[in-house]
C-alpha cells in the first residue's frame, strides 16, 4: 500500500452536531489517510459515524475541528463555492438510495453530472459502461432497483472523479445485482485506478478492499489491510 | 437546453393545476391593474384632446347681467389670456309627443363660426347660416335621445314667449362631457337639453343687448396653479354685476366629475390588484415551499454532485417566475379587454368626439414587472428552504413529521366530542400553520371583496332610497326664474292633479368662516312641511330649528365649523348685506352640500315679504291627472325648471342596475378565482402531501366520497373562517373606499344589509362545494397502489 501516493489525509478530524441543547459529539479525532487507486472499505456499527465521515471526504460536509487535505490541499475550511467546485470536479457519489431525479430519464440523471464536470463521458457511454444502454430513456420509476442504483453508478462515473463515494451502494438490492455492482465499482477501480471509498455493513464484502477501515467511538479503531483483494463475484456469503 | 431547463418543464407539467390556479389570480390582479389604468389613460388622452380642440375655460363666472366692454376689459386682469362673454339661460321645451316640457340649457355661441372658449364640435348638420336668426343647434345626446334631426323645427319657451326654432345641427362640447340638471344626480340625456343660439338672437329674444350673464375665460398657462386667486379677483370686479357663481375649472361640474372619475379609477387600479397579487404571493409561497419540501433529497443530491446553490436558485425562480409571468401576459390580455370594456361604458356615460381603448406597451410591460415581481416575492421562503438545504442533511432519511397533540386536544369535552376525521382534519390543519393561515387570508380576501361588492351595491340602494323616499319626498320641483310672490303658491295648488304643494325659497350665497369661502345656496322649507326632510346620516329626520341653519357636515368640515357655530353668509341676490347665522345642527345630504333653514325665519332675516323661488308638489298619479298637470304647468311663466323626481330616481336606478349589478357580477367572478384558485393549490398540496396517508385510507376500506368529504370538510371550515374574518375586513374597505369617492357633489353612504354578510358566507361556502368537483377528480386520478409502494 505505502507504495501508493496519499490522495486524501484526515486529521483529528471531529464532528460534533448541535441537537437542541445537547451536542452529539459523533466523530472525535479521526486520522486516517486514503491512497490514491485503492479500494477503502469503512466499516462500524450503525451510528458509529460512517455517513458523517463519508460527507466530509466527499466535502458535502465539513469537521467541526480537523483538517481534510486533498491531494495536499486544505479542504476543511473552504467556502461554499470552492467546496462545490470540489465535488463536481473530483467526487462520484453513490448513494444507498440511489437518489435519482424522479422527473428524468436514465439519461438525462447521467447527464445532471456530465453537464456540469469538466471532462465528462459521453452520458450513453457511461450508461453502457453499466450496461444500461437499452433502458437510456426510462424513467426511474420504470427501473429496478439494481437498474436504478446502475444509473446512480453511471451518473458518478461520467465525470471521471478521481474518488468515488459508495455509503452502503447495495443495501438495498438483492444478492445478484450486488454481485453486478460490486463487479461494476471494483472493475472501475482496477480499470482506471479511481480511488474508491465503500461503506458497507457486509462483512462478506470487505475481502475485496484493499483496506478496511473500523470506526468506533468516534475514531479509526483499527486497520486492516487485505494482501490479495478477491473479486467480487468470488465474494460468497 | 440545459438538464435543469428539462427537470423545470417537466415539474411544471407535473404541478401545472397548482400554478394554473395561482397565475389565474395574478392574472385577475395584473387585469385590474392594466385594465384599470388603460381606462384611465384612455379617458385623460380623449379628454385632454377635446378639452385643447374645444378649448375648454380654466374659470366661469355665472352673474344677472354685465355690460360685455365692461367684460372685454377683464381680459387685462394679469394672468387671463382671453375672456369670452356669453348670454346662457334656463329654458323649457316644449317637443312634440311628450307630456312634460323638458328643462334645457340655451348658451349663446357667435353667429359666425370662430375658435371661442368654450367651442363646439359639430357632429351632425353645420354651424349657423346667415339666413335665418332662430336657428339652434343641439346636444348630440339629447337629440339622439329624442330623436331629433337637423332640420327638425322645435318650439321652446323663450323668456316667456313661445319660440319656434330650426334646428341646424347637432354639437358636443368639452364643456358638458358629463351634463346634469340643476338639481339632479345623473346624465339622463333625454330629460335635460343643451342647446346653442346665434349672439344676435339671445340678445334680442332675452333683452341682453350689448350684455351677458356667463363671461368664460382661458388662463395664461403659467397662472393656472392661481385659478382660484384669478377666479376671486374676477368674481370681486363682477360683484357689483351681481355674481351667482364663480368657479374654477377644477370646482366646474362636467370637469369635477371627470376628475372624480379618473382619481376613483387610479385609486381603484392600485387597492383593487392588490388583494389578488397578496393572495398570489402567498400562495405562491406555500407552493414553493412544499415543492422544496418534496424536493429535497433530489436537491441534495445535485448539490452533492456539484451543484451550486445559485444554479439551484435560479431553477426555482424560473419555476414561480413562469406563474408569474403566465398570469401576467394572461392578465395584459385580459386588462385590455377590460380596458375595452370600461371605455366603451364610458361611452355611453361621457359624451367625447373620440374615446376609443389603446393598447399601453408601458402598462403591459409595468403589468409584467409586477407580476413577475410578485412571483419572485412568492418564491422566497422556498428559496430560502434550499438555500439552507445541508446536502449532508438531505441525505439522511426525512424527521417524521411533528406529531405531538395539537392545543385544542386539551380541551377534552370539546376534542372527544368530534369525530375521528374532525380530529384528523383539526390536527393537520394546525399543524400546518403557516398553510392553514395562507387558505384563510385567501379565504378572507375573497370574502372582502364579495362583502364589498354587496356593500357597492347596498350604499348606492340606501343613497336612493335616502334621497328620494326620505329627504325628497315630492313628485315636482317647480323652479322659477324670478321670486314669485304667495298667489303663486295658491295658483300652483289649484292645478289640477296637485295633492300638496310647499314653497322653497332659495338664497344663493357665499358662506365664509375667516378665509374658508363656499359658494351655496339656503333652501327655506317649511318647518313641519312632508315634502323636504333633512336627515342625519341614519336617515332620521331632523326638526327643522325655529331660527339657525342646518348644514351639510362635509360643508362644516369644509368650513372648518361645527355645530354650535356661527358663519358668514353673503347673498348673492337682493340686498346684499352680510349676515352672521348661527349653524345649530349637521346634516348628511348626498347629493350636493344643500343648507337648509325654516322659511319663514329666512325670509325674516332677509327683512323682506316672504317669497317663493320653487314649489315642491305631491301630486296624483294617475295618468290623466298627469297629463293635465303637465298641460298646465307648460304654460306657466316664469317656471324656469321643472324636475321630475320620479323620473330622477327611475333613470339612477336604471343606470345603478345597469352599471353597478355588471360590474358587481365581474367582481363576484374575481373573488371565485381566489377562493377557487385557494381551495385548489390547497388541496392538490395536502393530496400530493398526504398521498401514502389517502392511500392507507383507501387501503382498509374508505370510499373515495369519504376520502374525499376530509377535504370537503377542512376546506369549508377553512373556508368559512376566512370569510367571517373576510366580513369586517370588506366592511371597512367599503368605508374606506366611499370616503375616497366623495366629491362636493356626492357622498356615499357606506351600507351593507345583514343579508349581504349571509349572501357572503353562502357564496363561500358554494364555492368550496362547486370546487369538490375537482378535487374529487383528482383523487380519482390518483395512482393509491403506487402511493403506497412508492418511497419518497
Ligand atoms: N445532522 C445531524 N444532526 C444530528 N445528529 C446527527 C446528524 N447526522 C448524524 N447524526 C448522528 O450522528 C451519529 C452518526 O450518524 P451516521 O449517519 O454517520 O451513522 P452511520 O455510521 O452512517 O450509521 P448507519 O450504519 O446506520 O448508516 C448518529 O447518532 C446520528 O444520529
Ligand atoms: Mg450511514
Amino acid at each position: 500500500m505505502t507504495n501508493r501516493p496519499v490522495l486524501m489525509k484526515l486529521e483529528n478530524v471531529h464532528r460534533t452536531f448541535q441537537v437542541g441543547e445537547i451536542a452529539v459529539h459523533v466523530l472525535r479525532g479521526v486520522d486516517l489517510d486514503i491512497y490514491a487507486g485503492e479500494l477503502l472499505i469503512i466499516q462500524g456499527e450503525s451510528g458509529s459515524g460512517k455517513s458523517t465521515l463519508m460527507n466530509m471526504i466527499g466535502g458535502i460536509d465539513q469537521p467541526s475541528q480537523g483538517k481534510i487535505s486533498f491531494e495536499g490541499q486544505d479542504i476543511s475550511q473552504l467556502g461554499d463555492r470552492r467546496l462545490t467546485r470540489f465535488r463536481r470536479d473530483q467526487v462520484g457519489f453513490v448513494f444507498q438510495f440511489y437518489n435519482l431525479v424522479p422527473t428524468l430519464s436514465a439519461l438525462e440523471n447521467v447527464a445532471t453530472a456530465t453537464e456540469i464536470a469538466e471532462n465528462p463521458m459521453n452520458p450513453a457511454e457511461a450508461l453502457d459502461l453499466v450496461g444500461l444502454s437499452e433502458r437510456m430513456h426510462h424513467f426511474p420509476a420504470q427501473l429496478s432497483g439494481g437498474e436504478q442504483q446502475r444509473v446512480a453508478m453511471a451518473r458518478a462515473i461520467a465525470k471521471h472523479p478521481k474518488l468515488m463515494l459508495c455509503d452502503e451502494p447495495t443495501g438495498a438490492l438483492d444478492h445478484e445485482n450486488t454481485i453486478m455492482i460490486l463487479e461494476l465499482l471494483q472493475r472501475l477501480n482496477r480499470e482506471t485506478g479511481t480511488t474508491m471509498v465503500m461503506i458497507t455493513h457486509a462483512q462478506a464484502m470487505t475481502r475485496m478492499a484493499n483496506r478496511i477501515a473500523f470506526i468506533a467511538d468516534g475514531k479509526i479503531a483499527k486497520v486492516s489491510h487485505n494482501a490479495t483483494p478477491l473479486l467480487a463475484k468470488e465474494l460468497i456469503w | 437546453m440545459t438538464i435543469l431547463d428539462r427537470k423545470l418543464l417537466r415539474d411544471l407539467r407535473q404541478s401545472w393545476h397548482m400554478l394554473l390556479a395561482v397565475s389565474a389570480i395574478i392574472a385577475v390582479g395584473i387585469g385590474c391593474f392594466v385594465g384599470m389604468l388603460s381606462a384611465a389613460k384612455n379617458l385623460e388622452f380623449a379628454r385632454s384632446s377635446y378639452y385643447s380642440s374645444c378649448r375648454l375655460a380654466d374659470i366661469w363666472i355665472d352673474l344677472k347681467k354685465a355690460p360685455a366692454e365692461e367684460v372685454k376689459r377683464l381680459a387685462m386682469i394679469p394672468g387671463i389670456s382671453e375672456i369670452r362673454e356669453r348670454i346662457q339661460f334656463q329654458v323649457l321645451l316644449d317637443l312634440a309627443g311628450t307630456e312634460k316640457p323638458i328643462g334645457t340649457m340655451v348658451i349663446s355661441l357667435p353667429d359666425k363660426e370662430e375658435p371661442v372658449i368654450n367651442n363646439i364640435i359639430i357632429r351632425t348638420g353645420a354651424y349657423f347660416t346667415h339666413g335665418r336668426a332662430n336657428e339652434v343647434i343641439i346636444s348630440e345626446k339629447f337629440a339622439k335621445a329624442r330623436s331629433i334631426v337637423p332640420g327638425d323645427r322645435i318650439f321652446a319657451l323663450l323668456n316667456n314667449q313661445r319660440e319656434e326654432l330650426i334646428v341646424v345641427g347637432t354639437a358636443i362640447s368639452a364643456e358638458f362631457v358629463y351634463m346634469v340638471s340643476p338639481g339632479s344626480m345623473i346624465d339622463d340625456p333625454g330629460s335635460y337639453g343643451l342647446m346653442y343660439i346665434k349672439q344676435s338672437f339671445a340678445e334680442d329674444i332675452f333683452g341682453f343687448n350689448g350684455a351677458c350673464n356667463s363671461v368664460v375665460g382661458l388662463l395664461a398657462p403659467e397662472a393656472r396653479q392661481e385659478a382660484e386667486r384669478i377666479v376671486k379677483t374676477l368674481s370681486d370686479r363682477l360683484e357689483p354685476y351681481g355674481v351667482f357663481a364663480a368657479l374654477s375649472r377644477a370646482e366646474q361640474f362636467s370637469p369635477m366629475i371627470l376628475d372624480g372619475e379618473l382619481k376613483e379609477l387610479n385609486n381603484m387600479a392600485f387597492i383593487f390588484p392588490s388583494f389578488f397579487l397578496v393572495v398570489a404571493t402567498l400562495l405562491l409561497n406555500v407552493l414553493m415551499i412544499r415543492l422544496a419540501e418534496q424536493q429535497r433529497t433530489v436537491i441534495g443530491t445535485l448539490k452533492a454532485i456539484g451543484y451550486e446553490n445559485r444554479a439551484l436558485m435560479f431553477h426555482f425562480l424560473k419555476f414561480a417566475v413562469t406563474a408569474g409571468l403566465a398570469g401576467g401576459s394572461l392578465g395584459c390580455l385580459f386588462g385590455y379587454w377590460l380596458a375595452g370594456v370600461n371605455t366603451r361604458m364610458y361611452v355611453q356615460y361621457f359624451s367625447f368626439p373620440q374615446l376609443t381603448n389603446m393598447l399601453y406597451p408601458s402598462l403591459l410591460l409595468a403589468g409584467l414587472s409586477v407580476s413577475i415581481l410578485f412571483s419572485i416575492l412568492g418564491t422566497l421562503k422556498g428559496i430560502g428552504h434550499i438555500m439552507r438545504l445541508d446536502p449532508a442533511e438531505a441525505m439522511r432519511p426525512a424527521a417524521p413529521p411533528l406529531g405531538g397533540a395539537v392545543f385544542l386536544e386539551r380541551i377534552h369535552l370539546f376534542w372527544h366530542y368530534l369525530d375521528v376525521q374532525w380530529q384528523m382534519i383539526l390536527r393537520g390543519l394546525l399543524r400546518n400553520k403557516g398553510r392553514t393561515a395562507v387558505a384563510v387570508i385567501s379565504a378572507a380576501m375573497g370574502s372582502s371583496i364579495v362583502v364589498l361588492t354587496f356593500g357597492f351595491v347596498d350604499s348606492l340602494d340606501e343613497m336612493v332610497r335616502q334621497q328620494f323616499d326620505t329627504v325628497l319626498r315630492s313628485d315636482y320641483h317647480l323652479t322659477f326664474q324670478n321670486e314669485m310672490d304667495f298667489s303663486t303658491l295658491d295658483e300652483i295648488r289649484r292645478f289640477p292633479g296637485v295633492i300638496h304643494a310647499e314653497p322653497v325659497f332659495i338664497v344663493p350665497c357665499t358662506f365664509r368662516v375667516q378665509n374658508h369661502f363656499k359658494r351655496s345656496a339656503i333652501m327655506g322649507i317649511p318647518p313641519n312641511g312632508e315634502l323636504t326632510a333633512p336627515t342625519n346620516g341614519q336617515g332620521e329626520r331632523i326638526p327643522m330649528p325655529g331660527t339657525g341653519l342646518l348644514m351639510t357636515d362635509r360643508l362644516m368640515e369644509r368650513l372648518g365649523i361645527s355645530a354650535g357655530d356661527s358663519v358668514a353668509v353673503l347673498p348673492v341676490k337682493g340686498e346684499r348685506r352680510t349676515l352672521t347665522l348661527p349653524v345649530v345642527e349637521g346634516i348628511s345630504s348626498m347629493v350636493g352640500m344643500m343648507v337648509y333653514a325654516d322659511y319663514n325665519w329666512l325670509n325674516h332675516v332677509l327683512r323682506q315679504e316672504p317669497v317663493i323661488s320653487e314649489v315642491r308638489v305631491l301630486t296624483a298619479h294617475g295618468p290623466t291627472e298627469k297629463r293635465a298637470f303637465m298641460n298646465t304647468v307648460r304654460t306657466m311663466p316664469g317656471l324656469e325648471i321643472l324636475t321630475d323626481l320620479g323620473e330622477q330616481k327611475d333613470a339612477l336606478n336604471r343606470q345603478l342596475n345597469g352599471m353597478m349589478r355588471y360590474s358587481a357580477i365581474i367582481m363576484i367572478l374575481f373573488a371565485a378565482v381566489i377562493f377557487f384558485g385557494a381551495i385548489l393549490n390547497g388541496t392538490l398540496i395536502a393530496i400530493s402531501e398526504r398521498r401514502v396517508e389517502m392511500a392507507t385510507f383507501r387501503a382498509i376500506g374508505y370510499y373515495e366520497s369519504e376520502v374525499a368529504r376530509l377535504f370537503l370538510r377542512e376546506n369549508l371550515l377553512i373556508n368559512v373562517i376566512g370569510t367571517l374574518i373576510g366580513l369586517p375586513l370588506g366592511y371597512w374597505l367599503l368605508t374606506g373606499i366611499m370616503q375616497l369617492f366623495i366629491t362636493d357633489a356626492y357622498s356615499f353612504p357606506a351600507k351593507l344589509n345583514g343579508l349581504s354578510y349571509i349572501y357572503t358566507v353562502a357564496l363561500a361556502v358554494l364555492f368550496v362545494l362547486s370546487s369538490q368537483g375537482i378535487v374529487r377528480r383528482t383523487l380519482r386520478k390518483q395512482n393509491w397502489v403506487e402511493a403506497l409502494s412508492l418511497k419518497e
